[in-house]
């Protein structure tokens, strides 16, 4: 069974996220074909052939598709899409701008966010804010998914050869131009809508250590900074900071609790996160209960230690 | 949501409307506002553009034309998120009130559609250092001097009266003919011979200053309220209205404090098992949902004969007693619930519990609205 | 120019939902409902649109059972002009609610269409592109900021790791994001008065649109509750875990 994966690109590389959606589709398929469309794609073109599993790259080459404007994109896919019975996509910005408008021009309904596999039409994703998990059947005759690639494992980038199809690249529709595009510079994220958020708490000592531990760690996350009370009251870091009952509360895909304690009123403020994560010397300390991994230890060894360990960014 | 008995849809939205400035405005400066004593008079030109100021208000004055169980929902979805506004507000709707129900047309159009805009805030004043639960036993003087009367006295714990714009005040304009010498008037807070003292240190509701006012002043015989003698007749039925104000309030603390209790208890683990699972506490808990709940019935059932125009003075005082109490009921069990936590000014508990405390003093305190409902029995 | 706006009754955002026990769906007897998040921001962009002179009307619609009509008087105290409810009791996923509209579109005819970029109970983030597609018109998803200038719209996006802006040719279907704008609160008094304004019932067979569910939920689960906390043993045991069991890399 072959299944068509949209790859997200920036007509250089391909972006992480295509990797997993392959991932996904070979859950599904064993051949994949990978449509990339854009301008310049030479390169690309050759990283993509290069990835095992994927047995033929279409390629749509022209100016109109460069920036992969929606309105002239699916037109293309929708083409494609019949010969399948699975379209992937990521579930990305890019991902989810094309693929709802691929389904409507073929009268399929698609289905966002596949946190999971469960059979070729049977598929699982999380709905009310992750709060709940939804299993959904599709029946339509084509399967039009777009993957979390949290969820999946990426493929592997070298090792495969595949065939390369060129294919029409259609026509400039005209409704649509793109203007211009600033990607943000990590400037630290607000506390209250961070994926990530590393907080420290009073065994950071200093507000000098929240500058030299916490932030780079931080920086390097894309992550927001968080702070406990005892932190905040001891000037080590500032008010709106606060993570808390009386602070602010959050719930990051990811918590980074750093010399903090883990007093309930601060459990209060950040229990709801995904993913909790303790460093802290003291073993007994209560935030070792709610945290999913806890490490034990002086943390102004552990943290430059995990930094450097950091090979791949979260932010993106 | 199922509603309770008596709330149309309509007082829904309003209270929705309501509670979203509230949760957004003021519940995230509720504990400032009480550890640093700011005053939530702050805030009267926003609830004015709301349309909360005037709320109280037939629409010819700035009104909504909003029901009285609209009204009892707003007030409570403010005291909810800060005690002290909703005590503030309801000083100012005393104040409009006496306005309305005690005044003509001509003092109605010069005052209210500015009450309602938030142009200008309003103080009511009737308690006095030696007449509270008995305000027939007041001192302050009302002398006719020509076109004007000369008002003497002395009133204490006067809510909003620094940032007034006017303030109601009551006086005796016949020293001799008891409470059929009582007569009201609306005072300019600027006009010379006011002095408005420093604010009481305050309980609770530490946003709401009180001020003992002293006036030697001369006000226009147009700012009567109605006739000479009318006042003591306005002022009662003036608190008939409030009571449920406080009702209301009382509702809105109890609302905030159960909350906390109930996600407190399934939060905390004692012994490894939430509090929740404790018998002891879910009788608490089970206790403190049974009279939120009667008091809500109470107050919406005060309000439903208000709103069909009957008397209501028994079921305002009913309302009041049951939800004031209730109030300080549920306010310390959240807080006993919460334990040492509770005791901590982390959490806001303990503000729960002083804000409260005032809720069956003013406005009559607890024994007074027993007079008020026996007398309605055995009269 | 006339703008139409999309709403959509949801579970309130303060709510956490809870699933039936026997997972066949959510929870939702005695839940407080709101207009989506994300809805309400388009309703705002679409009254200061028309505040600013921009907008000739109006005009709020929502699908579903009769207390959308709520979720519409919502619309309406915000400033919308008028309403119409496409009522039905069925369930309607996203495609069908994006032939409701397309037809209502043609009825219509605006110029602008809004809606949130998703709701919040389904989050499928689907309905906006879906309904330019049928019109066969531009999109301009994710809006964090619109602008329209000699008859194009000029929408700036929300794309990951920052902003793309795109001009688009009028009519057109906009999605707003969070940041577009911070929608006002509704003075009492608008409340009172948007009853007062108009808000039309239809049904889909009134305008011809098959709505039969395509997607078959066939059960709903909470997911899977924290575990008590593991330690691990070095930086390399976290890495390799935050990587490859909790995937947050
Ligand atoms: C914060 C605050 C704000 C206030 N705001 C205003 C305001 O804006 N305007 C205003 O006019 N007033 C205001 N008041 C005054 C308030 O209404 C009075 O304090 C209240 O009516 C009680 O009067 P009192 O304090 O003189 O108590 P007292 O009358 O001295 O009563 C003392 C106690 O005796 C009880 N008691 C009195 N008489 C009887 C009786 N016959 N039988 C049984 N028990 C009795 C009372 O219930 C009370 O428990 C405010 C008070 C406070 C504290």
């Amino acid at each position: 069974m072959t299944v068509l994966v949209i790859a997200e690109h920036d007509n250089h590389t391909l972006k992480a996220a295509t990797l997993s959606t392959i991932g996904a589709a070979l859950q599904v398929g064993d051949e994949i074909h990978v449509l990339l469309a854009g301008q310049g794609l030479a390169a690309v073109v050759d990283a993509t052939a290069r990835i095992p599993g994927v047995a033929k790259v279409l390629v749509a080459e022209e100016v109109h598709l460069a920036h992969g404007l929606a309105e002239n994109l699916a037109p293309l896919v929708a083409g494609l899409a019949r010969r399948y019975l699975h379209v992937l996509a990521p579930a990305s910005t890019f991902g989810k701008n094309l693929l709802p408008r691929v389904a409507a021009l073929i009268d399929v309904a698609p289905v966002s966010d596949v946190i999971a596999i469960e059979s070729p039409d049977t598929f699982k994703r999380p709905i009310y804010a992750g709060n709940v998990i939804a299993t959904v059947q599709s029946r339509d005759s084509v399967k039009l998914l777009t993957v979390r690639s949290t969820a999946f494992s990426p493929v592997p980038v070298a090792g495969g050869s595949a065939e390369v199809e060129t294919m029409d690249p259609g026509l400039d529709l005209g409704q649509s131009r793109f203007v211009s595009r600033q990607l943000t510079e990590t400037s630290r994220p607000e506390l209250d809508s961070a994926r990530v958020i590393v907080s420290g708490g009073r065994g950071l000592g200093s507000s000098e250590a929240f500058k030299q531990i916490l932030e780079p760690f931080a920086d390097r996350l894309g992550a927001a900074i968080g702070a406990s009370r005892a932190a905040v009251d001891a000037g080590y870091a500032p008010n709106d900071c606060q993570v808390g009952q009386t602070g602010k509360i959050v719930a990051p895909q990811l918590y980074f609790a750093v010399g903090i304690s883990g007093a309930i009123q601060h459990l209060a403020g950040m229990k709801d996160s995904k993913v909790i994560v303790a460093i802290n010397k003291d073993a007994e300390a209560p935030i070792f209960q709610v945290a999913d991994y806890g490490l034990v230890g002086d943390l102004f060894e552990l943290v430059p230690e995990l930094l450097a360990q950091l090979d791949v960014g979260i932010g993106a | 949501m199922s509603e309770r008995l008596g709330i149309t849809e309509d007082d829904r939205a309003i209270a929705d409307a309501v509670a979203r400035f509230a949760q957004n405005e003021l519940a995230p400066q509720a504990h400032i506002v009480d550890r640093d004593e700011i005053r939530t008079t702050r805030y009267a030109s926003q609830l004015a553009e709301l349309g909360v100021m005037g709320m109280n208000l037939p629409e010819r004055w700035g009104g909504i034309g909003a029901s009285p169980a609209a009204l009892i929902l707003s007030i409570a979805e403010i005291a909810k998120a800060c005690g002290s506004t909703a005590s503030m507000i309801g000083a100012h709707y005393l104040a409009t009130d006496s306005i309305l129900i005690g005044g003509d047309d001509m003092i109605r159009d010069r005052y209210l559609p500015d009450a309602a805009s938030g142009a200008k805030l309003g103080a009511f004043a009737l308690t006095e250092p030696g007449a509270g639960s008995n305000p027939a036993g007041m001192i302050t003087r009302a002398e006719r001097e020509g076109e004007h009367y000369r008002l003497r006295g002395v009133k204490q714990f006067i809510s909003n009266a620094d940032d007034a714009g006017f303030i109601v005040v009551y006086a005796k304009t016949d020293p001799n003919a008891g409470t059929r010498g009582i007569s009201a008037f609306v005072v300019d807070r600027h006009t010379p011979g006011i002095t408005v003292s420093a604010p009481e240190k305050l309980m609770g509701i530490r946003g709401a200053p009180a001020h003992e006012v002293t006036f030697d002043c001369l006000v226009p015989v147009a700012n009567r309220l109605g006739e000479e003698g009318a006042g003591f007749y306005t002022a009662m039925k003036v608190l008939d209205n409030s009571r449920l104000d406080v009702a209301a309030t009382s509702l809105g603390l109890s609302e905030a404090a159960l909350a906390a209790a109930v996600a407190w208890a399934k939060e905390r683990k004692v012994g490894g098992e939430p509090l929740a699972n404790k018998q002891g506490i879910q009788w608490m808990l089970a206790d403190m949902k049974l009279r939120l709940e009667a008091a809500w019935l109470i107050t919406l059932q005060a309000a439903a004969k208000r709103g069909a125009g009957e008397k209501f003075s028994d079921y305002s005082a009913m309302a009041k007693l049951c939800a004031s109490e209730a109030a300080g009921f549920i306010t310390d069990t959240a807080l006993q619930v919460h334990g040492g936590y509770g005791f901590t000014r982390e959490l806001p508990l303990e503000r729960l519990v002083r804000d409260a405390r005032i809720l069956r003093i003013y406005e009559g305190a607890s024994e007074i609205q027993r007079t008020v409902i026996a007398r309605a029995m055995v009269a | 120019m006339k703008v139409m706006v999309a709403v959509k009754r949801v579970v309130d955002f303060n709510v956490k939902v809870r699933c039936k026990a026997d997972g066949s769906g959510v929870e939702l007897a005695n839940v407080k409902m709101a207009m989506n998040p994300f809805d309400e921001i388009a309703v705002e962009e679409a009254v200061r649109l028309k505040e600013a002179g921009i907008a000739s009307e109006v005009v709020a619609v929502s699908l579903g059972a009769k207390p959308c009509e709520e979720t519409l008087r919502t619309a309406l105290a915000m400033g919308a002009d008028r309403a119409i409810l496409v009522e039905s009791d069925s369930e309607l996923q996203p495609l069908a609610v994006a032939k409701l509209l397309m037809a209502v579109v043609e009825r219509e005819a605006p110029q602008l269409v809004l809606l949130g970029k998703q709701a919040i109970d389904d989050d499928a983030n689907q309905t906006g592109q879906m309904l330019a597609a049928l019109l066969g018109w531009p999109q301009g998803t994710f809006a964090s900021r619109v602008e329209l200038s000699e008859g194009q719209l000029k929408v700036t996006r929300e794309i990951d790791g920052g902003l793309e802006t795109l001009a688009l040719a009028l009519p057109a279907i906009v999605t707003a994001d969070l940041r577009l704008n911070e929608p006002r609160y509704v003075k009492l008094p608008s409340i009172m008065a948007a009853k007062k304004k108009p808000l039309a019932v239809i049904t889909p067979q009134d305008l011809g649109v098959d709505v039969a569910p395509r997607l078959k939920q066939l059960k709903v689960a909470e997911p899977a509750p924290r575990r008590a906390g593991g330690q691990v043993g070095s930086v390399a045991e976290l890495v390799s875990k935050l990587k490859n069991e909790a995937k947050v890399f």
